[in-house]
């Protein structure tokens, strides 16, 4: 059996840095831990370091595969978690204890998303996806004084055990139809296997627990309460990593292993898809609570990115992970730009927006272009990425879904634009200006001209996410 | 004679008990439970195929399986102290702050 676990590098270097932070609690006292976001982030950019021209290869006998698609991935995971550790920074004053472990926790679910962005076996895949969602547990209910962030735990925690209650009731059908667990050898042992009972229920119980990590129908109940009720920095990590986390899997598990029987899932993602993408941008209209108005906007997406996986083909799968890239930058603006809203006004709500412009014109521009990029308005990066999506879809016949994309696509204008004009028309009740510093300032011009170039010049993009996206066929 | 229906049947069984707790019952604690009985329903389903198909991959995952479920349920528990603290009650109906 061939070791390789030099492929696994990033994933340990990951490890290594979360240990590190965990043993450098022992040593610090009372008060800031900014000294712990900043070795985080050293040790996320040297696991960067060991990334670059990471060779490709099967580590552990198979069951760990590093192509083109998983550096894709890790590398997004590792700007996410850069990202995310500055958040924390930003947020640090309102979590009172533990501030330490919370870095470390972080760095332990990306470490596991990375693991899942490689793994080739439901075994592997099953421990993986546990060990981002039990950090993620402690991690959305990590403000254990304040009401509604262990409510938000807790009901994170009771949806998330069952969809993985589902989730692997589902693998152990397709176990017994197929005698295999890697998904290569479900594949192959699927070929002699047709329209078998248990593989039906089997995938059926799959694609339902695998809805829990994306917070699409029907496993969305959590997403609005946690997306409020979380500290914001876990808002950012279950918007932007988990949701990418999720779809490298649905790709991994729907392209590699269960393509042999796409007729049978095909008719399900579909229509979960379509139920999502209405569910999502019309709930979404009467929101109040911004963070609340992204996570039912996120449904949405979900419903999007679901479309492309309905088409199960290389340029659906390619759209898929432009449309993450885009969206992880667009997302992780607006939180930057609502964390720092927050620490100046204390308050989530649209309505407090009012005026934003006047006050810092740079935190509006960035909501600005964030949500509108999410929404899918022509020069930001959103709008070519829902291009793609629609176009897999048509190309593949789903005529009925790409015309439900289309509608909700202006729906989701609709609402992300209330909020636009509460930043920008509405008068300020206070006109006091907001203080943003040197840092955020430089890191939200970059997120902004990201979004924008990729809207604008995003040809060699797309070219390479399509080409890296025919490895996964 | 008892074929792999049988105990597929009892996993099928033990899992909708497990759901319908779930969805039903207003004690976190007893949610708690039916999400170990899920757990331990799937177990039943997973050794059986691995019996039945003579392989050893179902046997592995169910070692897994009750490491994971002990480690979802133990955070349950923390959490579920977190929220008594708070909010003194361990009833579903009570955690509804938040709201459309």
């Amino acid at each position: 059996m061939q070791m390789n676990l030099h492929l696994m590098t990033p994933e340990f270097v990951m490890l290594g840095t979360a240990f590190l932070l965990l043993i450098l609690e022992l040593f610090l006292y009372k008060g800031s831990r900014m000294v712990t976001g900043v070795i985080g982030i050293i040790g996320t950019c040297i696991a960067g370091y060991t990334l670059i021209g990471a060779e490709t290869g099967k580590a552990v006998g198979g069951l760990f595969l590093q192509d083109t698609v998983s550096i894709f991935f890790k590398w997004l995971f590792l700007v996410i978690t850069v990202l995310i550790l500055y958040l924390v920074m930003m947020y640090e004053d309102k979590i009172k204890n533990w501030r330490g472990e919370f870095y470390a926790l972080i760095l332990f679910s990306i470490s596991g998303m990375m693991f899942l962005s490689s793994i080739t076996d439901f075994i592997g895949f099953y421990v993986s996806l546990e060990f981002v969602a039990v950090c993620l547990y402690v991690l959305a209910a990590f403000t254990n004084d304040n009401p509604l962030t262990v409510e938000a735990g807790l009901k994170y925690l009771v949806t998330g055990a069952l969809a993985s209650g589902f989730l692997v009731y589902g693998i152990s059908f397709i176990y017994g139809a197929s005698g295999a667990t890697g998904f290569v050898e479900v594949a192959h042992s699927l070929k002699s296997v047709d329209g078998n009972g248990f593989l039906i229920i089997g995938i059926t119980l799959l694609v339902i627990g695998l809805t829990f990590k994306i917070s699409s129908i029907p496993f969305h109940v959590w997403a609005p309460d946690v997306y409020q009720g979380a500290p914001t920095p876990v808002t950012a990590l279950l918007a932007a990593a988990s949701k990418s986390a999720g779809f490298i899997v649905i790709m991994r598990i729907l392209f590699t292993g269960l393509i042999g029987v796409k007729a049978e899932w095909i008719i399900l993602v579909s229509i979960i898809s379509g139920a999502s993408l209405l569910f999502g941008n019309l709930a979404a209209m009467p929101q109040k609570d911004i963070k609340r108005l992204i996570a039912y906007a996120g449904i949405g997406s979900a419903g999007y990115l679901l479309m492309a996986v309905a088409a199960a083909s290389a340029l659906g799968a390619g759209a898929i992970m432009f449309y993450l890239l885009t969206y992880v930058f667009s997302i992780l603006g607006s939180f930057i730009a609502i964390v720092a809203f927050n620490n100046a006004e204390g308050s989530d709500l649209i309505e407090s927006y009012a005026g934003l412009s006047r006050r810092s014109p740079l935190l509006a521009a960035t909501l600005f272009i964030g949500l509108l990029s999410i929404a899918g308005i022509p020069p930001l990066g959103g709008f070519i990425a829902k291009f793609y999506i629609i176009a897999a879809a048509v190309k593949e016949g789903l005529w009925a879904l790409a015309v439900i994309g289309v509608v909700m696509a202006v729906v989701a204008m609709y609402y992300f634009l209330l909020v636009v004009k509460s930043m920008y028309l509405r008068p300020p009740k206070n006109t006091e200006p907001i203080k943003v510093d040197i840092t955020t300032r430089a890191l939200l011009y970059f997120i902004n001209a990201v979004t924008i170039f990729l809207g604008l010049y995003p040809g060699p993009i797309t070219d390479w996410v399509m080409d890296i996206a025919k490895v996964l066929f | 004679m008892l074929t792999i229906f049988h105990y597929l049947i009892l996993s099928f069984l033990l899992f909708s008990i497990g759901v319908a707790g779930v969805l039903l019952r207003r004690n976190i604690i007893i949610v708690l439970m039916s999400l170990e009985l899920i757990f331990n329903s799937v177990n039943i389903s997973l050794a059986a195929f691995s019996y039945y198909l003579q392989s050893l991959n179902g046997t592995v995952f169910v070692i897994f399986n009750i490491t994971v479920a002990a480690a979802e349920v133990a955070i349950g528990l923390a959490i579920l102290v977190s929220v008594y603290r708070v909010r003194k009650t361990v009833n579903v109906e009570d955690l509804d702050e938040m709201r459309y």
